[in-house]
Order: structure tokens, then sequence, then C-alpha cells
């Protein structure tokens, strides 16, 4: 999670010294978030492959780009701007067609029992456990593009909605909206009902 | 709001975290909805874990950023192309102008005399085709001579 802002304009100024300070080391860059930024293509791709390619070239943009980094936001929130943009260019980009292919609602690309198989606790995870796994994962692949982005953010990378809303460029409303919608959606698919609660 | 059940969107404002003291205060004394809610963060909890604990010994690669002379390496390109355009253009004007047609020296002309330009000019004339076709002549092929020739026969 992102630290909160500081009040003094002059704190704010040089906790955003210390955000840009933070890319020197691009190396430690790398090995602090490649996980986060690898792991949120995984989940929004659906493909081991292109989710490594699409973190490559998310650090690399990210590294030919690091002159512009002001720190007005985190570095952590910065990544996962360019890694939503690049998401959404794949998805959306004709010459692309397999990032298309395996962001439908199909799971024939990656199951959550492939997804829990290459786990570290797949062995000792109860069964009531790996059938809620799978049951979200299969309602967050029928989402509208928006919405699987925002659920995504907020419950695998736990980024609140400020940070959402600056990753994808949406105001907090919007974000707030799609959330919403997401957390309905996802709450029928997963057999809890629809609607108020009875 | 306290005898009422959570609406659709009270569950996700609740889920997502936003948590105002009203519904608070409904989920304190609603067992139904306290149930629900909690409910759908377990499942919602149980996503996150797994995703997480899937990731966890995801491999990290060895991050090798392109080459200096690979990332300027366009702007050459690009400086280099420019430069071959500049030096181009003077020939390509050059070849496009028509070439000057040499013309005899004044000193030339006055050694052709009249008489030799005169001489030239009635040789002109007394041709029966002009000179380009001259060539041809010998080999067209007449009619009326073949005809001509084989009554003479």
């Amino acid at each position: 999670m992102e630290s909160a802002t500081p009040a003094r304009p002059a704190d704010w100024v040089a906790s955003a010294m210390d955000r840009a300070s933070e890319l020197t080391n691009f190396d430690a860059v790398v090995a602090e978030y490649w996980p986060r930024v690898y792991r949120f293509a995984l989940v929004s791709l659906r493909d081991k492959s292109a989710a490594e390619s699409l973190a490559q070239d998310c650090f690399l943009r990210a590294w030919k780009s690091r002159d512009k980094f002001r720190g007005d936001a985190s570095v952590s929130t910065w990544l996962m701007q360019i890694a939503v943009n690049l998401i959404r260019d794949g998805i959306r980009n004709r010459r692309l067609q397999f990032w298309r292919r395996t962001t439908q609602a199909s799971l024939e690309d990656l199951t959550a029992n492939e997804l829990l198989a290459d786990g570290r606790s797949s062995p000792e995870k109860s069964a009531a456990a790996r059938q809620q796994l799978a049951s979200v994962w299969t309602a967050t692949a029928s989402l509208p593009e928006r919405q699987r982005t925002v659920f995504l953010l907020r419950f695998v990378e736990e980024m609140d909605l400020l940070e959402i809303a600056a990753a994808m460029g949406l105001s907090e409303g919007t974000v707030k909206v799609h959330l919403f919608r997401a957390l309905n959606a996802v709450r029928e698919r997963v057999g809890m009902g629809k609607g108020a609660v009875k | 709001m306290t005898t009422q059940h959570f609406t659709g969107d009270q569950v996700s404002q609740w889920v997502a975290g936003e948590k105002p003291a009203e519904l608070a205060a409904h989920l304190e004394v609603c067992g139904a909805c306290s149930a629900h809610v909690t409910r759908f963060e377990t499942v919602l909890a149980g996503f996150h874990d797994g995703i997480h604990d899937a990731t966890a010994s995801v491999r990290i690669p060895a991050f090798e950023p392109p080459s200096a002379a690979w990332q300027f390496a366009p702007r050459w390109a690009l400086a280099g192309a420019v430069a071959a355009f500049v030096v181009a253009v003077p020939f390509y004007r050059g070849a496009d102008q028509p070439r000057p047609v040499p013309v005899p020296s004044p000193v030339v002309v006055a050694e052709v005399s009249d008489a030799q330009l005169l001489e030239q000019i009635n040789a002109q004339l007394a041709r029966h085709v002009p000179g380009p076709l001259e060539p041809l002549e010998s080999l067209s092929y007449s009619p009326l001579e073949e005809l001509t020739k084989g009554q003479n026969q």
C-alpha cells in the first residue's frame, strides 16, 4: 500500500524526491516489484509466457522513462500504471491476438488448478479454499475489462481506490462504480445471491 | 437501516472497504447480513491468498537494460538518413536537368564554307526518303517491281 500523503508541502517534496531516487538502483526496483507486476499480468492475461513478456516490457519502459518519473505517485503505482496500459493496449491491439484470446471468458488457457499447481501450498490447501479460488477465478474471467482490472487491483494487489484511480487514469468515483459492479457480479457468480441480503 | 438487510451495493460498499457507521451498526444487530458479508470477505480473501501462494515462487529474471548505443541507435539512423538525403539532393536535381548540347565554336562554323553548306542542302533535297529511313529502302518489298520481273521472264 502506498504511504499517506505528507501534510506539509516540504514533506511532500521530500517524499517525492525519495520516491524518484528509488529508481537510481533499478536492479533493486526490479527485484522488489517484479512479483507484483508479473502476478497482476498473470491474473489479467491468464497466460504465463504473456505475463512474463509483459512484465519484461513494463520494466523496460520504466527504465527508459525513469528520468521523467517525478515521484508524484509511488514507484509501485507508477509501475502498475505502465502495466495496466500495456495490458489494455495488448487486449485492444489486433496485432496481439494471443493476448485477446487469453483474456476471454475461457478457462482453456490457465485454470485455477493449474495456477495452484505452481503454488507453494497446493498440497495443504483445503478443498474449500481451492473451490473459493476457482469460483472467483471463473467469475472474474467474464467481467468487462475495466471492472476486472479494478477488482484485481483491489483484491489481489490490495491497492486503495486512489491508487487504482491513479494507475488507471480514472476518477475515484468511476473506480468505485466499476468496483461495486464487479463485486455484485462476482457475488452472484460465486452463488451468494444477487441484490439485497435475504 | 437497522431493520432492513443490506442491499447489493451496501454489501459491495462494505467489502470494498467503505465502512460507514450506519452499516457497522446494522451488522452488529443483523446476523444474516453479518454472516453474508463475512462469507463474502472470506471468499475474496481465499482468492487473494490463493493467487499470492501460486505466484510466491516466481522467478525474477535478471533485468538487462539495453545498451546506450542500442538506445541511441534509432537517433543515429535518423541522423544518417537525413544526411544522406541532404547530400543526394544536389545530385538528384542535376540528373533531372537537361544536359547542355555542345555548341560548335564560331571558329569551326567559319570553316564550313557557303558552297559546302549549299551542297549538303541539295543532297538532302535530292533524297527519295528522309535520311533516317534510307536503310529501310533497300529492305522494302515492292509488288509492282516483282510483277514486272515476272513478265520480263
